[in-house]
């Protein structure tokens, strides 16, 4: 890794081509295209990490609280879907709605459409997808810690007239935050760079930087512009991440 | 009140977990219809699963993906374990960086890491081929060292002092002390890497060489990309492939509990 990484930074790895070492490909990487696609990732990155909270924190904070025996169970279900690779995943949701999917199939056995529907090829649908793909990546930092949450600190609140609400926004939710961190941090690091999810779920304007990165080198062969468009992404990602630790206080614990 | 909160909170859980597995579920039943198109029920059948099973193809991928991920768990075993045994005889301002190069592999998004292996590997002159996409593999070795330690960490030191202080050699203290003790850390290690190996489809495709394809390459190139449309083969593979990773995560949590 550190041999390879000693290797990217002189990025535009003339190496590859033995030509002289030249800024032209990151000059590429500031044409307002690509910084387009760069915000674009971004964006998507940001909204698919906001989103798996919204949807992923009333479900971490029932198996924590109220999974009772089920628990395990619960927890279970949650950390198997991280065993099965973002592409069968993927795949599944184009074979459950796609144009000739299982979905339309229903709806069209049930004669409530008369055409298959379009719900994939859009840019609402990547987001879908990505939500899919990371929820779990959320839940379960999100789950280990609310389930450090003291349940004493909670009930002392409640005993001392706080209401339920106030008690979760005082106690709970702060208690709960190196899980946020954590699972924001896991989702948005790959979210930001994400390949699979767009390709299968995407129309052709959902381009964002993994598929740049994936095209420039395995369709196009153009190693440097793909070796610089990877150095953009980690040290975006870097400079990212160090600004939301110190933001959020907390340290990088793995 | 509080009876309906509990109440919704548990419908919500479910339908969480619904849309977590539907589209799992759908692509197993897909697999199941005898028809080539999913627009029409035709009745159950394993016909795709012989049509692929039969597939020299797709056999070819299923055979590689499974030397690869074999060949990178137990390469991986062995690195981590000199890794994890070796590093305490380092300065702890050196296993401090060592520790943040090791991590830097599990946080790096596999497309940046899989792009830097191919110009690394290019650059170099190394032809792309199997043996690049084992070597890229092992770069995630890491992971198994994390898990090693972490066991490490659990056990004293008093069981390898005692062997040593009744006289075993160095060798034989670790192959019948130490290595014992290691055992969980070294299978849910072992089935970790293991796993990621054989997911992997960002890695091996940019370290590969033309020819060479696993099992999710070959269903990238099967399906993959825009409008390719399905394919009930793909299906059927697919279907069989995550069968492997659930008995994967179940071995792997029944070694975990031990750990």
């Amino acid at each position: 890794m550190a041999v390879s990484f000693g290797v990217i930074l002189p990025s535009q790895s003339q190496i590859v081509r033995g030509e002289v070492f030249t800024l032209s490909y990151y000059q590429q990487a500031l044409d307002p295209l690509f910084l387009k696609i760069l915000a674009r990732s971004l964006l998507l990155a940001l909204s698919t990490t906001v989103a798996c909270i919204l949807i992923g924190y009333p479900a971490a904070y029932y198996i924590a609280f109220k999974g009772g025996r089920y628990k395990n169970l619960l927890l279970l279900l949650f950390i198997l879907p991280l065993w099965v690779t973002f592409l069968l995943r993927g795949y599944a949701l184009l074979t459950l709605l796609g144009p000739e999917g299982v979905l339309n199939s229903i709806l069209l056995n049930l004669g409530l459409i008369r055409e298959p529907l379009y719900m994939i090829y859009n840019e609402f649908a990547v987001l879908q997808g990505m939500v899919y793909g990371y929820l779990p990546f959320m839940i379960l930092p999100l789950y280990a810690s609310l389930e450090k949450v003291r349940k004493i600190y909670i009930e002392a609140s409640r005993v001392m007239g706080a209401s339920s609400l106030k008690a979760f926004w005082k106690i709970t939710l702060p208690l709960s935050r190196p899980g946020l961190v954590a699972g924001s941090l896991l989702t948005f690091i790959p979210a930001a760079g994400e390949f699979i999810i767009p390709s299968f779920l995407g129309g052709p304007s959902e381009v964002y930087i993994g598929t740049m990165i994936y095209s420039a080198f395995i369709s196009a062969r153009n190693w440097n512009w793909g070796a610089a468009l990877s150095m953009v992404y980690i040290v975006m990602i870097l400079v990212g991440v160090l600004l939301y630790m110190k933001y959020s206080r907390e340290e990088l614990r793995i | 009140m509080r009876r309906l909160g509990d109440l919704a909170l548990k419908v919500y859980v479910a339908l969480v977990l619904a849309v977590l597995y539907i589209p799992l579920f759908a692509m197993a039943a897909a697999s199941f219809n005898h028809g080539r198109s999913l627009l029409r029920w035709e009745g159950l059948s394993l016909e795709w699963y012989l049509r692929a099973l039969t597939n020299d193809r797709i056999l070819t991928a299923l055979l590689n993906s499974f030397w690869v991920a074999s060949a990178v768990s137990l390469l991986a075993v062995g690195l981590a374990l000199l890794a994890a045994i070796s590093v305490d005889k380092l300065s702890s301002r050196i296993r401090t960086s060592l520790h943040n190069i090791f991590y830097l592999s599990i946080i790096v998004p596999e497309i940046a890491e899989a792009l830097t292996l191919a110009v690394f590997f290019i650059s170099v002159n190394a032809p792309l081929g199997s043996a690049t996409v084992v070597l890229g593999h092992l770069v995630w070795f890491p992971l198994v060292y994390v898990v090693l330690r972490a066991r490490m960490a659990g056990l004293p030191p008093t069981y390898e002092e005692a062997a040593r202080v009744l006289g075993a050699s160095g060798f034989r203290t670790f192959f019948h002390v130490t290595l014992p003790l290691l055992g969980p850390g070294i299978v849910t290690g072992g089935l970790l890497i293991f796993t990621w190996s054989w997911d992997s489809f960002i890695k091996t495709q940019f370290t590969r060489g033309p020819g060479f394809e696993t099992l999710p390459v070959y269903i990238w190139n099967a399906v993959g990309g825009r409008g390719r449309g399905l394919s009930p083969e793909v299906n059927a593979v697919a279907t069989l492939s995550i069968i492997v990773s659930i008995v994967l995560a179940v071995l792997y949590s029944r070694y975990r509990s031990r750990l």
